[in-house]
This record gives structure tokens, sequence and C-alpha cells, in this order.
């Protein structure tokens, strides 16, 4: 398992992420515009020296290689840059966002965990019922509308009818943790729709494969209550690709975040990103893309660790 | 088992019920009565009876944070909206246009090249030292000086040096005459800033240490600004204990945010927005038109808009009141050269040529600029400000009866600005800002080479007329030959001068004494007060 | 009678879905046929509501919104349809090229693949976009990177197993050319788990591009897609509530449709999968 380990990163894990470095380097650079365009937009009165002379201010002047370089060595020596926009370090900036989209990412696993798996398991159990129906039709809805959608009509809802929950901002959690929880609610949900649905359909057929198994028979027929033999055994075995579901829709959640960030105005990552790429702020957008591809590949191997914890009979193989 | 079951079921209809009366009420709503996008209603809130109350903080929800702090080195609005409650001019203009003191108590102007000022005494600077004549001097040669790289510092070539004969007198002296120096340093970016801490921070994009009414607390990225009242500040302390500035970019989040009381103040960007805002209970809006405006840049260097009648077309096919009326829902003044809110240098649309919308006109016109079939062109936008959008979607409509055959090309923010530097464009819409003189509006603009002349204009007559406006001090003289130059600058169009921008300020009826000001929105801050609940 | 009745009842969703599918399909195959305006043509009243002239009201610029969604909807359909397929392409013959050749080949390729699917989609969509431009066009090859990985990845996957199996080996024996070996034996073999993921793909592909022109980076205006629609709307969504309901709700049951057929193209290709979801 070590061995393994050892492996997947040094082969896998580490070039996928130096691959995913060169290509945003290449995508920014390759979009018309440079920094130095955006900070001084249109119809300020700067010589081309002057511009000259801020592009070598920024090293923006270097050959693109070169600049790379550059950039790769003192990521090496664990420095991500500055953001050419406030000067600040790329690692500062990136913990002063995390926190909001941590928050944000924690209350929609928490929302998915408490409506998907009990609405999957429940809509196993009962296949065919009305319940179940019911259930997959939710679900299928839930899958249908964007979170983007979902919160825009959540808003006009929200701010026309019932206006308890506030449609937009961030409150940290200095300012209280119940304003906090209320700032973040209205998008957690919206991200949660998806992702429960998703993972509400992942419990719901990995659990009726459980129960069709022998082993369920078996212990049906031992006389064992139907209750035990769902908590019991299938559960047990029927959560384990839930679990994987779960981890890789964790890992995307980081980055899928964007949208919902931009409509709520929530001072997170994808916003962060989303705004340097705009701004061609170079080094914040190197640094926040690989920070969310970091943790992206980063749960995939956590859920292919845990998917062989969980049940010793699958080998792990590259 | 049962039992959790039937539990979960409840749990699971309640979502069904939940998930069933949001779309219900939601979609309930196209039948009930429909309202018209009206005129902004703007209504005053009524003064109680208690009087003025000091105290509190007044809260403004911002769409776009700061880009920097530093008054003689950023460009952006949203950085001077900020700067202007923090940091002092010279003098100021009134609302219209005429100089009036500020740091200066008076001046003199002996002859056309000298001016001389003379300070308030005792203004502080928020670090509590006193700001005297030297400091005045240190600002503008620091703007002037190349190594700052301010992208003011060609506004001030006409200052050849100036002196402190003491602590509250400065003199200026002008390399030759200059007809727009007053309202040069009445500019917000030539505030007057403390050496010290210039030195101490290398910049001041981060820091604010001004002598304006406010003083920066606090600045959390993306978040918030708060600013405190600088209790001795020299024309008397504010009314509200601070401002806080909460960066929210979504407008609809702004209003909705203006309407429940967490914000108590907030710019909007249209009409639309505006109306929304008004008919919220509790909410005013007041709204001015401002000195920018709306344009369709053309490519003048290549054709088919080489040709002046082709460019003349484009102007008689376009109906400036049709625009104003589909993009800004009637908010707005049809512009020319130089916008109808300069004050005193307005230049009546009567005079203008090309300006009545004659489809027919347009397209015979274009016959005989050897488009009889009509031209094909792209107009240029950017989804970045969603009203140049719209402006290009109307115009594209609209010049379809002349046979302009206009196609979109939509680009992102800073592609669009790459392509404004290498003029890789036909036409595109933006808009342009006047400033406070119309040697600000017109000179980089359309004279030949200007920094901002993207449409790469050159015309002798109106260099030269824009040249002779520019080293006369004399209104009477001057107006007379901006006059000429307007006139002829419709003749050429070598841009579409479209419609002056409005702009609106949405406020809760806590906010008392607030009052828009063309030269500077947020001129009155000082002054407003909150009333507590 | 009785099967027909017995198969609405054991499969309720699936016919409810088949039924939304082919009434989308439908209005995106001969948008033509149902709008009665020009979906970019400033015909009416500006943000008029729903009435017999105008049946699901008029957006800000008099635009008929009942036209433009059923244009939206082709757009739709169009961009989901094209990328996936692309990407499909590419994606299958890469993953082929990978796993037949396997080595240095198959690890390049691989990583190249990680890397793109590693990065976090909307955003590079977003800067892909910013690339190209907001043409239609750019907007497929946009979302088309994006997908390709996907199918790079269940492409390998399929012909490693299938690159084992007798009759490619004996194929092989026989002196059958490589580029024939794959195209004839491999392809044919790894179509089955492709198509289903192409149908899974379809809708989060919509979505992509729904997303991308809700954040003003979509097809160049006045082209009517639903994700405009409803970034335009919003403006006006309290006033004018029609403006984000009807193109919403449109959205809502393109996915929703795509989704069904997905599950449903699934079902049969996957028997393994029959009825559990």
């Amino acid at each position: 398992m070590s061995s393994y380990l050892i492996r997947r990163v040094l082969f896998v894990f580490v070039p996928t992420l130096l691959g995913m470095s060169i290509l945003v380097f290449v995508i920014m650079h390759m979009i018309p515009g440079n920094f130095v365009d955006v900070l001084l937009g249109m119809g300020t009165d700067i010589s081309p020296d002057q511009v000259a002379a801020i592009e070598r201010a920024y090293g923006l002047d270097k050959p693109l290689s070169v600049q790379y370089i550059y950039w790769l060595g003192n990521v090496l020596r664990g420095n991500f840059g500055n953001s050419l926009r406030t000067g600040k370090l790329v690692g500062t900036e990136i913990l002063s966002r995390l926190p909001v989209t941590l928050e944000l990412t924690v209350i929609t696993v928490i929302l998915t965990l408490v409506l998907a798996i009990p609405t999957g398991i429940i809509s196993a159990i009962r296949r065919n019922d009305l319940a179940d129906l019911i259930a997959r039709l939710a679900a299928l809805i839930g899958l249908s509308i964007p979170g983007f959608l979902f919160g825009t009509l959540a808003i006009l809802f929200i701010s026309l009818k019932w206006p308890v929950l506030p449609t937009t901002g961030f409150v940290p959690i200095s300012e209280g943790l119940g304003e906090n929880l209320k700032s973040l609610l209205l998008p957690s949900i919206s991200l949660a729709m998806g992702m429960s649905a998703t993972v509400m359909r992942m419990t719901r057929s990995s659990m009726l494969e459980e129960l069709r198994q022998e082993y369920v028979q078996v212990a049906r027929a031992k006389g064992l209550s139907e209750r035990l033999v769902i908590l019991r055994h299938a559960l047990r075995n029927g959560l384990i690709p839930v679990i994987t579901v779960l981890g890789i829709q964790i890992g995307y959640l980081l980055g899928g975040t964007v949208i919902i960030e931009e409509l709520f105005a929530l001072p997170g990552i994808g916003r962060l990103a989303l705004n340097a790429i705009y701004q061609r702020d170079y080094p914040v957008v190197q640094g926040t893309v690989l920070f969310i591809s970091f943790v992206f590949v980063f749960m995939n191997l956590i859920t292919d660790l845990s998917y062989s914890v969980l049940d010793p009979r699958i080998q792990l193989e590259e | 088992m049962k039992l959790i079951v039937k539990k979960h079921n409840y749990l699971l209809l309640a979502l069904i019920v939940t998930i069933a009366l949001i779309l219900v009420s939601c979609g309930q709503e196209p039948v009930k009565e429909v309202e018209k996008i009206k005129e902004v209603v703007v209504t005053a809130t009524p003064v109680p009876e208690s009087g003025p109350q000091a105290g509190g903080t007044l809260i403004i929800g911002k769409g776009r944070e700061a880009a920097g702090l530093d008054p003689h080195l950023v460009t952006s609005a949203s950085s001077f909206e900020i700067i202007s409650q923090v940091y002092n001019q010279l003098i100021n203009l009134s609302d219209d246009y005429t100089p009036i003191p500020e740091l200066a108590e008076s001046w003199e102007n002996p002859d056309d090249l000298t001016f001389i000022f003379h300070l308030n005494p005792g203004v502080l600077f928020h670090n509590g030292r006193e700001m005297v004549a030297s400091d005045v001097v240190y600002s503008f040669e620091r703007i002037k000086n190349p190594d700052t790289a301010s992208p003011w510092a060609t506004q001030l070539d006409k200052i050849e040096s100036m002196e402190a004969t003491d602590d509250y007198t400065v003199v200026f002296h002008l390399s030759e005459p200059y007809g727009a120096f007053m309202s040069t340093i009445a500019s917000t970016w030539a505030a007057v800033v403390p050496q010290e801490e210039v030195e101490a921070n290398g910049d001041l994009q981060s820091v604010m240490v001004g002598t304006g009414p406010f003083k920066l607390e606090e600045y959390v990225e993306e978040t918030k600004t708060v600013l405190l009242a600088h209790t001795d500040y020299f024309e008397g302390a504010p009314m509200v204990d601070g401002i806080t500035y909460m960066i929210i970019p979504d407008e609809a989040a702004r209003i909705a945010a203006l309407r429940t009381g967490e914000i108590h103040l907030t710019t909007l960007s249209d009409g639309t927005a505006a109306g929304l805002a008004a008919r919220s209970e509790g909410v005013s809006v007041a709204s001015q038109q401002t000195t920018d405006y709306y344009l369709l840049g053309i490519n003048c260097a290549e054709a088919p808009f080489d040709d002046v009648r082709v460019r003349q077309a484009l102007s008689l096919a376009i109906d400036r009141k049709a625009v104003i009326d589909s993009v800004f829902f009637g908010e707005g003044l049809v512009s020319g050269p130089i916008v109808p809110t300069l004050g005193e240098w307005a230049i009546p649309l009567d005079k203008l040529s090309y300006y009545e919308p004659d489809p027919e006109a347009a397209k015979a016109l274009l016959a005989d600029a050897g488009h009889p079939d009509g031209v094909a062109f792209t107009i240029t936008a950017s989804p970045r400000f969603p009203q140049f959008t719209s402006i290009a979607l109307v115009l594209q409509n609209q010049l379809k009866a002349a046979g302009f055959e206009a196609t979109l090309d939509q680009v992102e923010w800073g592609t669009f600005i790459r392509k404004w530097i290498d003029r890789d464009f036909q036409t595109f819409v933006s808009y342009n800002g006047s400033g406070n003189d119309p040697d600000r509006a017109l000179y980089p603009a359309l004279y030949t080479g200007g920094s901002v002349n993207a449409f790469q204009f050159s015309n002798e007559e109106i260099d030269s007329l824009l040249d002779s406006a520019r080293t006369t001090v004399n209104f009477d003289e001057r107006k007379a030959y901006y006059s000429d130059a307007v006139i002829k600058i419709s003749e050429e169009a070598p841009m579409i001068f479209l419609n002056t921008r409005t702009q609106y300020v949405a406020y809760g009826d806590v906010v008392h004494a607030f009052d828009l000001s063309p030269v500077d929105a947020f001129r009155s801050l000082k002054q407003v007060w909150l009333l507590s609940e | 009678m009785r099967s027909v009745y017995f198969l609405v009842r054991r499969n309720l969703i699936g016919v409810l879905g088949g039924v939304v599918v082919l009434i989308l399909l439908i209005i995106a195959i001969a948008p033509g046929l149902f709008a009665p305006y020009d979906p970019t043509e400033m015909v009416g009243p500006k943000l008029s509501p729903p009435d017999e002239t105008y049946r699901m009201g008029t957006d800000r610029y008099g635009r008929d919104i009942w036209s433009r969604i059923a244009w939206g909807t082709r757009i739709s359909f169009e961009v989901g349809f094209l990328s996936v397929l692309f990407a499909a392409a590419l994606g299958v013959i890469l993953g082929i090229v990978a796993g037949y050749f396997g080595g240095a080949t198959d690890y390049l390729i691989m990583r190249v693949m990680d890397a793109i699917f590693a990065f976090p989609s909307v955003l590079l969509a977003i800067a892909l976009v910013a690339i190209g431009g907001s043409a239609l066009s750019s907007i497929i090859l946009a979302i088309t990177i994006v997908y390709i990985p996907i199918f790079a990845r269940v492409a390998r996957a399929s012909s490693l197993t299938v690159k084992e199996r007798e009759f490619v080996t004996a194929a092989f024996a026989t002196g059958v050319g490589t580029p024939r070996i794959l195209a004839v034996h491999i392809l044919p073999n790894i179509l089955s788990p492709i198509i289903v993921q192409m149908a899974l793909r379809l809708s989060s592909a919509i979505t992509v591009e729904a997303a991308l022109s809700f954040l003003g980076l979509g097809a160049v205006p006045p082209t009517p897609t639903l994700g405009s629609m409803l970034s335009e709307g919003r403006a006006f969504m309290e006033i004018s509530p029609w403006t984000v309901l009807y193109p919403g709700v449109a959205l809502a049951l393109v996915i929703l449709g795509v989704n069904l057929f997905g599950d449903a193209l699934r079902d049969m290709l996957d028997p393994r999968l029959r009825g559990t979801a």
C-alpha cells in the first residue's frame, strides 16, 4: 500500500499538477490583453516607454519559458509569488479566501449527507413505491436545475416574498455564527441540490445492488430483522461507492463554486480565481488553479485509498 | 423499522412540498399586475423635527473594489469614490464648474502665467501634522516626476515651476497660458499628500493619509473598507462617525441589501435598477446626468469608415433619442462633442450637423460613397458593461434601415482593452469622461495623436481650434473656439456621440442631507447624517 | 393495452422523460415551426407580460421570449451535442492510442488528460472562451476540450480489456495493420460505454454553456441562448419575472430531458445497471 502510494504520488500526482501548471500558464498568456493593459485600461496618458517600464517591473517582458521556470523555481521553494495587483503573497491571498470556500463546502456536504443518504436508502428499500418514485423524481429535478439557476430563483423568491435570509454577501464568523450561517445558507442549498441528487442516486443504486447480494439473502434467511440486515450489512458495503462519489464531488465542489460565489458575492477561492483571470493577475491564477487542482487530485487519491480501507477485497493498482 | 421509514417519508414530503411551493409562488408572478418601467421618482425623505443627529456609521454598498488608493496613481472611479473622502485638493469646482476654495482659501492671478494660492492655516493631516505650502509643492512635483509614473503627469505639463514663498503661500508659474489650469488642479487626483507617508510606504496604494473629512481605518480586500471621521477636519467634523464600504458586485444583491437595511446607500448602474430600488419601501433614489457620454467609436483610418461620407451616414442613421429610450428607459440627454452637462460650456444641439435621424439621407450618402448595397461592419463590445452590449444591439437594429449590416463582436474586458490599444476594431461601444473642462473632453480624444484618440482621427482645422482654445484664458474667447470646433467635429463624425450617462444613487430613509453633486457625486457625505431608530 | 399500462406504471419517470425529450427535440429540430417571431427581432413593446400575442411575454428589447426559448433550446442542444461528439471523437482516438500502445505514449497522453481533467472546468472554459472570443464555435471548442479527458479515460480502460481478447490477438498475428486493428476491432467494441458516457455528459455540457452565457461569456448577442436570457432577465426579474422564469424552466426541462435520455440509454446499453437509478 505505501509503495503504491509513493508510485502514485511520484508518477501521477506530481506530473499531473506539473502539466496543469504549464497548461494554466500557456492558456493565461494566450488570452489577449495582459496585466498592464487591464491595469492601465483605456485612455491614460502613458507613453509606450512607460508601459514597457511597468512590464519590466512586473517581469512580464521576459520570454514565457523563462517566466515559467522562474515561477516553478519559486514554487519549489514554497513561494507562489506575489499578486501583481495587490502585491500580497499569493499564499496569503488564498489563505484569506479559503475559510469562505471551505465553510461553503462543509455546509454543502452536511446538507448533502442529511438529504441524500437517508433518501437514497429509503428509495432502495421501497423500490418502486410512491416514496421511491417521488424521491427519484426529486433527484432528477435536483440534477436538472443548475446551481446558478436555483440561486437566481431563490434570490427572486427570498427578496420578494420572504426577506428573512440575506441574499448576498458574506458575514464572517467573527460577527456571529448565526449571521455567518445565514449568509451561507442559500449558496449552500444551491450547491447541495445537484450534489445530493447525485449522491442520492448513487446511494440508491448501490443499496439495490447490495440488497441483491447473497450475503444479504443469507442474513435474511438466518432470521435477522430487516432493519438489522440493512443497517449492519447492506449499508456498510453499500456506502462504499457513495463515499467515492462524495469524494469526487467534494473535489469538484472547490472548482465548482465559482458561479455561486459570484452570484452571492462571497469572497471565496473561486471568485479570487475568476477575477484574477479577468485582471490577468498571472501569479494569482496560477496559484489558485493549482490549489484547486491539488485539492481535486488529492481528494481522488484519498477516495481511492479509503476505498481499499473500507473494502479489503479491492486491490489498489495503477 | 417501519417507524424510521415513516419519519423519513415526512421529511421527504416536506422537502418536496417546499420545492413545489417555491416553484408555485414564483410561477404565480407573471399574472400579477404589471408595473411599467417608469421614470425614477425622486422622493425626498422628510426631515424629522428633532433636527440633524450626529453619530452612527454610514454603510455604503460598493459594486467594485477600489483598484488602488494612491490619488496620484489610480485612474478608476472605484478608487476616487473613496479618495475624495480622504484627501483634499488646493481648490474645487462648484456645481456649475467655477473654482471654489478648498485647501486654498483664496488665490490671485496677476498674469496669465502666474497663480498665487493662499492656504487655510491649521489644516491637519490624519497623522496629526499640519499641512503647509511645501506639501502642495511636493504633491505636484510627485505627480510630475517621471519616476512616479503617474498617469496624470502630462496634465501638469504647463506647470513650469512652483514655490512655497511661506508656509501658507504657493506660487505656480506656467510655461504658456493654459485655459484649463484651474479645473485641472481641482481634479480629485491632484490631492495634497504628506511626503513622509509616501516615503515610509513606498506609495499610497494601500495606506491613506490625507487632510479630508474621513480617514482610513481598515481595508479588507474584496470585503470592505472602513473610514472613520477625521474629527479635526478643517471645515468641521463630519456628522457620522464613519463610513463603511461593503463590496457587493451584484447590483440586484445591492438593491436587496438596501431594502433589508444591510446597507444605507449605493450607486446603481442604470435606470432599471434605479426604478426597482425606487419602488421599494423606505428607499429613495437620486439621479443626475454626468459629464460622461456613451459613444460608438469609429476606426477612421480604415475602409469603409476612412470615408467621411460613410461616417456621416452612420451619424444620420442613428436615432440617439431612441437609444436613450430603449437602452436607458428614457434617462439621459443626447450629447454632442461637448456634453450638455458641462455647465456653461455646452453648445446647443441644433448647431450640429448630421444629428437629426434620417435613414434615407444616410442611404443616399452611402450610395454616393460607393456603397449602394450598404455596408457591413462589426461593433466590438464587452459584457463587463452590459449597457455597451445593449447599445450595440439597439444600434444594430436601427442601422438596418439605412443599409448598415452590423455584427456584434463581444469580447472579454481585457481583450477589449487590447483591441482598443491595437486599434483592432471597426467600431466599438464605450463611454468617455469629459472631466470638468472641454479641454479634457476634446483634446485627448480628438487631437491628432491624442492619448485616447483610438479613432486615429486627424483634422488640421480641429487641431488648431483645440490649440487656440487651450492657450486662451478668457472664457468667451475660449467658448467661441470650442463652438467652432464642435460644429466641425459633428461634420467629421469621428465617433458617434450618443448620450450622457445618468448616475443613480439609492439610499435608505435613515440617510439625510444626501445631495448628488455633478462635480463629485459624494461631496455631501460629510454633511450626511443618520436618523437613529 | 395491459402491457402498456404495466410499462407506464413500472417506469413512470422514464415514460414521462421520453415525452419531455421528444417534445424538446421536435422544438429544437424545427424551432421555426413553433416560434411565431424572429428571435432576434425587436417585435413588440418592451417587457410586455404574457398574453395571446406574446405567449411568454417580451424581454427588455421587445423580443418575443417564447421564440427566443424555442431557438435557444436548439442552441443548447446544438452546443451540447456537438461538443460532446467532438470530445468523444478526440477522446476516443487519444484513449485507444494510449490503451493500445501503452508505455510512454500511454503515460504522456494520460498525464495531459489528467492535467486538463484537474483544471476546474468552469474556469478552464472561461479562459478558453476568453482566448477564442464569444463565437458559438469557440464555445463548442472550449467545452470539447473540457470533456476530452473523460472520454479518453473510458476509451483507454475499455480498449485495455478489448486488446487482450482473442480476436484482437488473432488479427495481430495474421498481420493486420495497427490502424486497422484499432478501427475495425477495437473501436466497435468500446462504443457502448462511450455512448453511455456521451449521453451522461450531454447535460453537463449544456449546463456549462448556460453557465458561460450566464456570466456574459456565452454566444454573441443577439443569439438566443437560455443562459443569456436568464442573465439579461435578472435585472428585470422583480418587475417582469417572466423574463427569468420561462427561460429558467426551459433550461431545467432541457437538462431534465437529457438526463432522462441518458439514464434510459445507460439502462439499455449497460444492462448491469438496469433499473438501478
